[in-house]
């Protein structure tokens, strides 16, 4: 139904999309998820033509919606799209907010208008806020208003941009329930949030998003429970990582501690727990595999910390020869250091060490 | 307090001023010797007793005590306060002379300054004579000192180019035949006497094949030239009429501020002026000057000081209960002036057209300066560099000119040779005026609709300028329309300026009528209130507009519109309660 091709955007200051490829088809929900910046928003904007596309090609059922031919205006009335600020228009009513495209656009009669917004407003729950103007609206019930002004218009595709990112927690249900609703009746739905539950529960796939691409994509299952990549799994266990290429000849010690120091304060991780990769970071890195290795080995360290399941897993990466630290450091450290952690694995492959420490 | 004291005093003046009024006009106007001799006897014997130099005041006032009874005297008052009028470039010179230490004002009309000397407020001025002898038949307390001026000749002044010179020469053949028949003597009693009822004007219509010329003058000057019954009439009036009907030729009269006479002469808006207008060398060298057809000279107009003691004694003695007399005067006098100022030669005539012309402006320069704000707003939000850049520059421009000095410039330079009215040049220079406000003020209001509002109508499948009309738009006016109703008032009221290029509003009315009745007060506290009128009434009408535009109003309308409807939206929802 939608291929999207080689989509690229530039900003003057950033570069949200850099090379994007997707097939959608009828019937798909998909769900776009993935850290702030990684263009998911820009992506959904492309596809309605609210943001011109720098490259790339876009068809919708075979029709190019990037040539410069294309009739935007009719193609967007295929398109609904719910904004994560509403965008209720203020000066009407909600019943007119509802029926003023339909007779502009569908040339739909008032009364045909009028029934149709009614219907959506009853199935939204709004019925009795249609004389109501936007401002005395919650945000919930402004969202679901703004659903129903998208469903009007019968569209086959609907673009959900954060729909309750703007929203109280209180009032995200609400929303969530009518945009499950939905799904039941089969539309075509896009849409970035970051309820991963929700999207979870509603998705037929899910496009983790990041670095510009589409860098993962499969169905939730795949995606939430075995995610292949690293910045995917990162996201969804949201870990908090810290990262670190270290060179024995260039190597700050007081620079990196501070960072650590640093990363440890701002995830609030304990101090029994900082203490501890500290101590695994010293005897291990700084005194076991630093002075082993050649000066021009790079020491690739990343610290990932789970702030729901409190834990924190140092993963250091260096290449060389075989070289598990345990064996080459002193007893007294290696006791210390097994107080320290919960685990320790030293793996060798291909000319690659790897260790993973699970601190306690 | 202040206020009302003033007002007090006002109606005071001028209800005691009243019943003396036709002794003072026959005094003053029969100049001849025969009258005044007697009583100059008389005076004369008393004069000499208090030992004042009566030499430069004139026979007629030499029984009244004059504020200053000479130049010289008025040039002891280290703090003395002279009135000038307005383009009175040769007098003003030779007053500054004169009277090196005076400081002098500018007025734009003699009954102003008569008005201010009458009431001390000033120390003097100087005009013609026949204009300050004219003042004083209104101004019980107005007399006039000789001044050293030699007489001037009074004549018409034609642009210095072939055309103005064969008219002249056409038009002076004419005065010499009427010098010589006595007729001008005849004008001249005609307009300084009392028959109000011959004092009438009737401008020729030309004759097949002949021009019609067009004369600029300033009717503020009579017996010259003032307004009466609406219309402009005056001794150089009448005499141009007759001439010109002599000659076949028609005559359009324009009443212009007297500063643009000479101004409208030179840029050949008008064909010649007449504006008791005397031979000074700077005339000489620029313009073609017809022969003398009046000769006056210039004299220094001066406050009588004891005129209301020495002619209402009887009243002021009688006054044992001054609050009666105060409330009695009040009431006369406010139905005096009422009478003088709208009543006498339907002067309400003057006013109504003045109310039309002033609304007919306001609003058509405020539909212009609302479709130009719109298009100048439409190229400020252009992505386009170089139309913003124009857009820019105008705004600047406009909102840098004084509204007066684009309406002369407009109206003396860029239409001049077009010869159109000068209402549609006032309607174009106050709407160009008014679209650079608006166009700014419409370009906030739309830059503080959310841009959210845009991208909703676009996704929906508007096209751009349908959703800028149909969603932004409305939502902007919402945001600008209390500022508009502002801008819109202080358009209102800065049609008051268009009397510089020739348009009688309602300004103009007031000033023509000042002109005639010698009052400052009652006139110009009428035009205050009907200007309030105006822009109260216009108020109200952009007030109904911009309710219509309440979205929170137009909800209750379509409630109460369904409640009588069986598809009331609330009976969907079930036992949903009403807000």
């Amino acid at each position: 139904m939608i291929s999207i091709r080689h989509l690229k955007k530039v900003f003057p200051n950033a570069t949200p999309l850099l090379d994007v490829n997707a097939e959608i088809e009828k019937g798909d929900i998909i769900s776009i998820i993935g850290p702030s910046g990684t263009g998911k928003s820009t992506f959904l904007r492309c596809i309605n033509r609210l943001e011109d596309p720098t490259a790339g090609e876009i068809l919708i059922d075979g029709k190019s919606i990037t040539a410069p031919s294309a009739d935007v205006p009719s193609l967007r009335r295929k398109m609904g799209m719910v904004f994560q600020s509403f965008n209720l228009f203020n000066h009407l009513t909600v019943l007119e907010n509802i029926m003023v495209a339909q007779e502009d656009l569908l040339h739909r009669s008032k009364k045909e208008a009028y029934e149709k917004a009614m219907a959506l407003l009853h199935t939204v729950g709004l019925a009795d806020k249609a004389l109501n103007l936007p401002e005395e609206l919650s945000g919930g019930q402004k969202q679901r208003a703004a659903i129903a002004r998208t469903l009007a218009m019968d569209p086959e595709i609907v673009l959900f941009d954060e729909p309750t990112s703007a929203l109280d927690p209180t009032m995200v249900g609400e929303v969530l329930a009518v945009i499950r609703n939905l799904a039941k009746q089969g539309l075509t739905m896009l849409i970035v949030t970051h309820e991963m539950k929700f999207a979870r529960g509603i998705s037929t796939r899910v496009f983790y998003m990041d670095q510009g691409v589409i860098y993962e994509e499969g169905t939730p299952e795949q995606i939430f429970d075995n995610p292949q990549k690293d910045r995917t799994r990162q996201f969804i266990r949201r870990l908090k990582v810290f990262e670190e290429v270290i060179l024995p000849s260039t190597f700050d010690y007081m620079g990196t501690v501070n960072r650590l120091y640093a990363f440890a304060e701002k995830n609030q991780v304990s101090k029994r727990m900082s203490r501890n990769m500290l101590f695994a970071f010293e005897e291990m890195v700084v005194q076991s595999i630093l002075n082993r290795v050649s000066a021009t080995e790079e020491i690739h360290m990343v610290m990932e910390y789970s702030g729901e399941s409190d834990g924190l897993v140092i993963k250091v990466e260096y290449g060389g020869e075989a070289l598990n630290p345990q064996d080459v450091m002193d007893e007294v450290s290696r006791k210390f250091l097994e107080l320290a952690t919960n685990t320790i694995v030293h793996n060798y492959s291909g000319g690659k060490n790897t260790v993973e420490l699970r601190i306690r | 307090m202040l206020l009302s004291f003033l007002f007090l005093a006002c109606l005071i003046l001028l209800g005691c001023n009243e019943p003396e009024k036709p002794i003072r006009s026959t005094d003053l106007l029969n100049d001849s010797p025969s009258t005044d001799s007697v009583r100059d006897e008389g005076e004369k014997v008393m004069d000499t007793t208090s030992a004042v130099d009566l030499k430069d005041v004139p026979p007629q006032f030499r029984d009244k005590k004059l504020k200053y009874n000479s130049i010289a005297e008025m040039n002891k008052n280290e703090n003395l306060r002279l009135g000038m009028q307005t383009g009175f470039v040769f007098v003003d010179k030779e007053t500054r002379r004169l009277l090196p230490k005076a400081k002098i004002d500018y007025y734009k009309s003699t009954p102003d300054m008569a008005y201010l000397v009458a009431n001390g407020k000033l120390d003097g001025f100087i005009n013609d004579e026949p204009v300050i002898r004219y003042a004083a038949l209104e101004n019980p307390n107005l007399g006039y000192i000789h001044a050293g001026f030699e007489p001037m000749d009074i004549v018409a002044v034609f642009p210095k180019k072939e055309k103005g010179r064969s008219l002249r020469d056409e038009l002076n053949t004419y005065i010499e035949k009427y010098r010589a028949s006595g007729l001008l003597d005849s004008i001249d009693n005609l307009w300084l006497g009392h028959d109000e009822t011959r004092k009438v004007v009737d401008f020729p219509k030309a004759k097949e094949g002949k021009p019609t010329f067009k004369m600029a003058t300033s009717a503020i000057n009579p017996p010259f030239e003032y307004i009466k019954d609406g219309k402009v009439v005056g001794y150089e009036m009448d005499l141009m009429a007759r001439i010109f009907a002599e000659m076949g030729y028609g005559l359009e009269v324009h009443d212009v501020a007297f500063e643009s006479v000479i101004l409208g002469v030179e840029t050949g808006m008008y064909d010649f002026a007449v504006a008791t207008l005397s031979t000074t060398p700077a005339f000489k060298e620029k313009n073609f000057l017809s022969n003398s057809f009046y000769v006056s000279e210039c004299v220094m107009a001066v406050q009588i000081l004891d005129e209301k003691n020495v002619l209402s004694p009887a009243k002021n003695g009688a006054a044992s209960d001054s609050a009666a007399i105060v409330e009695e005067g009040l009431i006369t006098s406010l139905k005096s002036s009422f009478v003088r100022t709208f009543v006498m030669e339907s002067r309400w005539k003057l006013v109504t057209n003045g109310i039309w012309v002033t609304v007919y402006i306001s609003i058509l320069s405020a539909l212009l300066g609302t479709v130009l704000g719109f298009l100048i707003c439409l190229m400020r939000l252009s992505k386009i560099r170089i139309v913003d850049a124009i857009a820019i520059t105008y705004i600047r421009i406009l909102q840098g000119t004084p509204s007066v000095v684009l309406l002369m410039i407009l109206f003396y330079v860029v239409f001049a040779r077009t010869g159109i009215d000068g209402v549609w040049v006032a309607v174009i220079g106050l709407g160009m005026n008014f679209g650079a406000y608006v166009s700014e003020m419409m370009r906030t209001g739309i830059e503080a609709v959310d841009k959210g509002q845009m991208e909703a109508a676009l996704a929906l499948g508007y096209t751009k300028p349908r959703a800028f009309f149909k969603i932004v738009l409305p939502q902007a006016a919402r945001h600008f329309l209390p500022v508009y109703q502002g801008e819109f008032i202080s358009l209102v009221k800065m049609t008051s300026i268009v009397g510089y290029i020739a348009i009688q509003d309602l300004t103009k009315a007031s000033d023509i009528i000042r002109s005639r009745t010698y009052e400052a007060f009652f006139p110009l506290i009428t035009t205050a209130i009907i200007y309030f009128a105006i822009a109260w009434f216009l108020t109200r009408v952009l007030t109904a507009m911009q309710k219509r535009l309440d979205p929170s109003r137009r909800r209750n309308r379509l409630l109460r519109h369904s409640r009588t409807q069986h598809c009331h939206p609330r009976c969907h929802s079930g036992g949903a309660t009403p807000r």
